[in-house]
């Protein structure tokens, strides 16, 4: 017996020293050849979630790109910009999507939840420490095993496809043809009342990590702006405003923010309350890109004139 | 709980430590030890249906004691048939109510008729069909006087509710299993090895063959219309892999697992996809089940005595009753009847039993004649495997004219290059192994613990990286 129990876990033991000597050679070797280069023109990115990958057409935006990603909270997004970043030189500002959704707890489950982690984990892994994984094993273990391997499956293919080259870029404008119907705003109470529901607690772990992304791009000399896309009046996230206007004046009080939320679109410039349809992206995007030609960057006051520009613009679409 | 989950990854080295250091000494109180987590395991699930294991344990256990001291036929009888009734009660409510009720109510409309009646909502409990026919062939064994029934409830319930192939099989009987329980188990060294290789391999089998597999069969049986008829092939032929991997994958968990317990059980498969004629075929592919059905079905209806017609009629109810276990539906009941049909031709013209030995016994390779066979067998069987897994007949014969069309030789739509890699690799070692009780036993042969060692390795590596998306056992639903 006391054979038997020694053998197996001496087996065990090297098993695990094997997957953690595959797992390390094989991030060595993609950390090595990986891809995120973008185009030599482009002087600042979008970061975030499917908000900003809805509303920021870059086709319409000189030397912009966006690099949203839908369901990717800032824990994922630490990682992309870190290595965009690092292989783009010509990058100054680098626009983070800072919205009322990504400081709620729900977020912690777009780290570690079991669909999330699976998803974003196999992208990513190369490019983390032991600490990021520590964070994910210890909240949900059997979906990081579960990602663990899928990850190292994903790396054994590229690597033996020799797809190692291939760009790491995931992301970048979501062009979408659906319209909100009235059918989403009948339903805005019950959504407001599944809203409050959810809303328990922020996610410090996100938020960590977004402090993390601030501090990476401050010490690389990169601006780093936090943005609010815009988002139907009628939006649900909008129930937790106070904790995020009292985050927004705490923690980043001493980042640069910009808030688009107000601009006005009609019903049918949206997919659902917080996602521009192609049409609402292809208004905001060309009004985006003119506020930038016309110096936003430059403007000391930068949201006085984001205000008085959307004033201007509702103006004229009431017109 | 999955034999494939961390739960389950925690709970057997607990389960082996209480059992082979706590519990040792007194085998009354391990038996209970196996009561008790075989009830947990079950529980796991869904401790509602635990009554019903419970109650099944109580009759057949007192019906087994009244056997004995039952002279009287009539009553005798009387008392089987209350053992009969009750677990095809229960089997039949929980299974077969809806189907009955929904063709009952057809038939009716067939003539005109109307009728209103309510499906129930009724969970199938897991492994009801096993643990069933388990209980029955302990009665049937006491009435037939083959068998001494146990005085010992402890020892009843466990060879009952015996964690390992409690919810899919191999359908033990008493004969083999009880007996081991009244005895003391000593920890055997090579026996647990061995019990972890066959863990290993059918691991293996489930999380990197099955899994795998699913993901492309679901996605071909799903979306058939869709796709040509080629690629409707390669989704046949990957459920054929799915239902063996999945199937003896747990076998070969169960009885492994049972190995380190100190316990034997029968071997359930025998390298199935190796067989030269279907009934070769029926001999190695759910070996527990087939001999059941043999021993307390086919037999007792005459077996292969007498005329060519009552041959032929018993063949044919032992393979739609065979289906019919399998699930209340049209499907498996046509699969059975197709098994039949392809049965039949080497049963009566008595080649059923030409092939007995190990194909290319001693070989490396077959020969052609025995390859030509081997590949007809599996081809059978594939098509055969369409109505087993298709949603409704309807389904399963648009899948079938789907394949039988001018894109049948295109080339498929879907082609994943790193499962056929995994297949092969799963064929080749499965073929290297096929003399042995799975397919990793003979792998002691090779001395040098070294090599053997890096093999295990490679298995597991395998096992962590290609696991597919976790899928329940199909035959959990059974």
């Amino acid at each position: 017996m006391g054979t038997f129990i020694k053998f197996f876990f001496f087996f065990i033991v090297i098993f695990i020293g094997l997957i953690a000597f595959v797992s390390i050679s094989t991030s060595f070797i993609e950390r090595r050849y990986s891809n995120f280069k973008i185009e030599n023109n482009t002087t600042s990115i979008v970061i975030g979630h499917s908000h900003p990958e809805c509303a920021f057409n870059d086709s319409l935006i000189p030397n912009l790109k966006n690099l949203s990603q839908s369901g990717e909270s800032y824990f994922y997004n630490y990682f992309k910009t870190k290595r965009v970043i690092m292989q783009n030189a010509s990058i100054n500002v680098v626009f983070v999507e800072f919205t009322n959704n990504q400081i709620d707890e729900s977020m912690d489950d777009w780290i570690w939840g079991d669909k999330f982690l699976s998803n974003s984990y196999p992208k990513y892994s190369s490019f983390m420490n032991a600490d990021d994984n520590l964070v994910l094993f210890q909240n949900n273990p059997s979906a990081f095993i579960n990602a663990l391997s899928l990850s190292l499956k994903t790396k054994i293919t590229k690597i033996f496809e020799n797809k190692l080259k291939r760009s790491h870029i995931s992301g970048g404008y979501l062009h979408l043809e659906k319209k909100l119907t009235d059918s989403i705003i009948k339903n805005t109470e019950r959504l407001k009342h599944e809203a409050i529901a959810a809303q328990k607690d922020i996610s410090e772990a996100n938020l960590s990590y977004l402090d993390a992304l601030i501090e990476f791009c401050t010490a690389n000399n990169k601006r780093v702006i936090l943005i609010r896309s815009p988002q139907h009046e009628k939006y649900p996230g909008y129930e937790n405003e106070n904790k995020y206007v009292e985050i927004l004046q705490t923690r980043y009080a001493n980042i640069e923010y910009m808030d688009f939320s107000n601009f006005p679109l009609t019903n049918n410039e949206y997919a659902d309350l917080d996602h521009l349809n192609y049409k609402g992206a292809k208004v905001f995007s060309e009004w985006f890109a003119d506020l930038l030609s016309n110096g936003l960057l430059e403007k000391k006051n930068k949201q006085d004139y984001i205000d008085e520009r959307i004033m201007t613009k509702s103006l004229e679409s009431r017109i | 709980m999955l034999f494939n989950s961390i739960d389950f990854a925690l709970f057997l080295p607990i389960i082996f430590i209480l059992y082979w250091f706590v519990t040792n000494k007194n085998l009354k109180l391990q038996n209970l030890l196996i009561v008790f987590s075989s009830y947990v395991f079950y529980g796991w699930w869904d401790w509602r249906f635990l009554s019903l294991i419970l109650f099944s344990t109580i009759i057949d256990y007192l019906i087994g004691i009244s056997l004995t001291k039952q002279e009287n036929l009539t009553k005798r009888k009387i008392l089987l048939w209350t053992s009969i009734i009750v677990n095809l009660g229960f089997l039949g409510f929980f299974k077969y109510y809806n189907f009955f009720l929904d063709n009952f109510i057809n038939a009716f409309s067939f003539f005109g008729n109307t009728i209103n009646a309510n499906s129930l909502n009724i969970i199938l409990p897991v492994g009801i069909s096993f643990y069933t026919f388990q209980t029955l062939s302990y009665s049937i064994d006491i009435y037939k006087r083959k068998l001494e029934p146990t005085k010992d409830f402890i020892a009843f319930s466990a060879f009952v509710s015996f964690f390992p192939q409690l919810v899919a099989g191999p359908i033990e009987r008493a004969s083999n299993l009880l007996p081991q329980f009244y005895t003391k188990r000593h920890f055997d060294y090579t026996k647990a090895v061995d019990g972890i290789r066959q863990i290993l391999w059918g691991l293996f089998k489930k999380v990197v063959i099955a899994d795998n597999c699913a993901q492309y069969a679901n996605m071909i049986f799903n979306n058939s219309s869709e796709y040509s008829g080629s690629t409707l092939v390669m989704g046949a032929i990957f459920f054929t892999f799915q239902i063996y991997g999945d199937f003896s994958g747990y076998s070969d968990i169960a009885i492994g697992t049972s190995r380190l317990f100190g316990f034997n059980l029968r071997q359930n498969f025998a390298f199935p996809y190796f067989s030269r004629d279907i009934a070769e075929f029926w001999r190695r592919w759910h070996i527990s089940l087939s001999t059941w059905f043999r021993d307390y079905l086919y037999i007792p209806l005459g077996g292969s005595r007498g005329g060519t017609w009552n041959k032929i009629r018993n063949v044919f109810i032992i393979f739609l009753v065979s289906g019919f276990w399998h699930g209340a539906n049209w499907t498996f009941i046509i699969w059975g009847g197709l098994n039949a049909l392809y049965f039949l031709p080497v049963f009566i013209t008595n080649n059923n039993r030409n092939n007995l030995n190990i194909v290319a016994q001693d070989k490396y390779l077959p020969s052609a004649k025995e390859f030509l066979s081997i590949l007809l067998t599996f081809a059978l069987t594939v098509f055969a495997w369409i109505f087993f897994r298709a949603n409704n007949v309807e389904h399963a014969i648009d899948y079938i004219i789907g394949i039988f069309s001018n894109s049948f030789f295109t080339i498929p739509d879907i082609m994943p290059k790193s499962i056929f890699l995994l297949l092969a690799f799963f064929i080749s070692i499965e073929w290297c192994g096929r003399s042995g009780e799975h397919a990793l036993s003979n792998i002691f042969k090779i001395k040098k613990r070294f090599y053997r060692w890096f093999f295990y390795l490679f298995i597991f590596l395998l096992i962590f990286i290609y696991q597919g998306q976790q899928q329940e056992f199909i035959y959990f639903q059974f």
